[in-house]
């Protein structure tokens, strides 16, 4: 449940985005949440799932990194 | 073995649903805090269930050998895996890191015929690969190479089938609420050592009160789920069990599409194949043989 980390919106395409996990691209789904690219999202079952703070993203991105 | 079954088909529901409804809420986005925040807010409600059932004495007369047990359960089930799971992640994708998760009853059925005798029923082996792969297609994602991220979700998927097999083992013995209770209780203070260590810990405390009610709100999913989880194994094949729990992505969309009216021609086949699985597996349930009975509940 919730098993999810951020990922950055890098385009927008009608009910899809294109997500950037660290490097690595994923098309995913918008249609329960609606964003703009350079949010900040929390990905799970090919659905955005919730919009995130820029701040806190980088943030755990950078914990993850250093772990 | 008709109610475990159903105990199980909620579990699905409660984490199909639950993704669902994380677009109302307000994050907490670093996963190890939020995960370790929703385990000790679920331990201490089991907890109280416990006293309230005065169920205390349980506790007490557990023996040593079963202490043990459940601190294994919390370390290789509630702790370790997210933490290999969220690091895989950074280092992959979300749909590659899900697909990995959702291979996990293709090891259970492994281990379960090695450790309970349980046979690998074609029906039930077909039934979970139509699953698998519809669920694939909702993914919108067919694997395609293992990366250092995917193997440590690997790892952690294995990690969560074995601690399936010692549950199922220790439930023969336990009521499902004991079990689900040493979990969290264990896999929290896991995490919170963690935390510690990575000096993590401070961020338990900034978080706002909108949070907080967050945290409170997926912590009572959580609670349902471990409940309606370990309630249902104990009545059944840990092999049927982990297969039914893939219904749980084909549920968000369901939901999603409920909500929204909108359906992909990807999505359609991948229900498609999904449905097949269920009748595959519902086969099965219905042909079960009395003396099959019997063994799904030891």
């Amino acid at each position: 449940m919730c098993l999810t980390i951020p990922a950055k919106v890098i385009s927008l395409e009608k009910d899809k985005a294109m997500v950037d996990f660290s490097g690595k691209e994923q098309k995913v789904d918008t249609q329960l949440v609606k964003v703009r690219v350079g949010d900040y999202v929390m990905v799970s079952n090919g659905f955005i799932i919730k919009k995130v703070n820029k701040k806190e993203a980088e943030e755990i991105l950078k914990i993850l990194k250093n772990l | 073995m008709k109610k475990g079954i159903l105990l199980v088909l909620l579990t699905a529901i409660i984490s199909g649903f639950s993704i669902f409804i994380n677009q109302f809420g307000v994050s907490v986005i670093n996963p190890y805090v939020f995960t370790g925040l929703k385990n000790i807010v679920v331990a201490v409600m089991l907890g109280c269930l416990l006293l309230a059932m005065k169920e205390r004495r349980l506790l007490k007369d557990l023996k040593k050998k079963q202490w043990l047990l459940l601190l294994v359960i919390g370390l290789i089930g509630g702790s370790i895996p997210f933490l290999l799971f969220f690091k895989g992640l950074f280092l992959t994708t979300a749909a590659q890191g899900s697909f990995i998760h959702k291979t996990m009853f293709i090891y259970v059925m492994v281990f379960a015929t090695l450790f309970f005798k349980e046979r690998i029923n074609k029906k039930l082996l077909f039934g979970g690969l139509f699953l698998l792969l519809g669920n694939a297609f909702l993914l919108k994602f067919i694997p395609h190479s293992l990366s250092q991220g995917d193997l440590l979700i690997l790892l952690a998927t294995l990690f969560w089938a074995v601690e399936n097999i010692i549950s199922k083992h220790v439930l023969k013995e336990l009521p499902p609420r004991i079990v689900a209770w040493g979990r969290m209780f264990f896999g929290s203070a896991f995490i919170l050592i963690f935390l510690v260590i990575t000096g993590q810990v401070g961020l338990i405390i900034n978080i706002n009160s909108n949070q907080i009610i967050w945290v409170l709100v997926t912590s009572v999913l959580l609670f349902g789920y471990v409940m309606t989880w370990y309630s249902g194994l104990k009545h059944m094949p840990v092999s049927l069990a982990t297969t039914i729990l893939l219904l749980g992505a084909p549920i968000t969309t369901l939901l999603t599409f409920i909500s929204t009216g909108i359906i992909s021609r990807i999505e359609i086949l991948g229900a498609g194949l999904i449905l097949v699985g269920v009748i595959l597996i519902l086969k099965l349930i219905y042909k079960i043989k009395p003396q099959e009975k019997k063994l799904c509940q030891d």
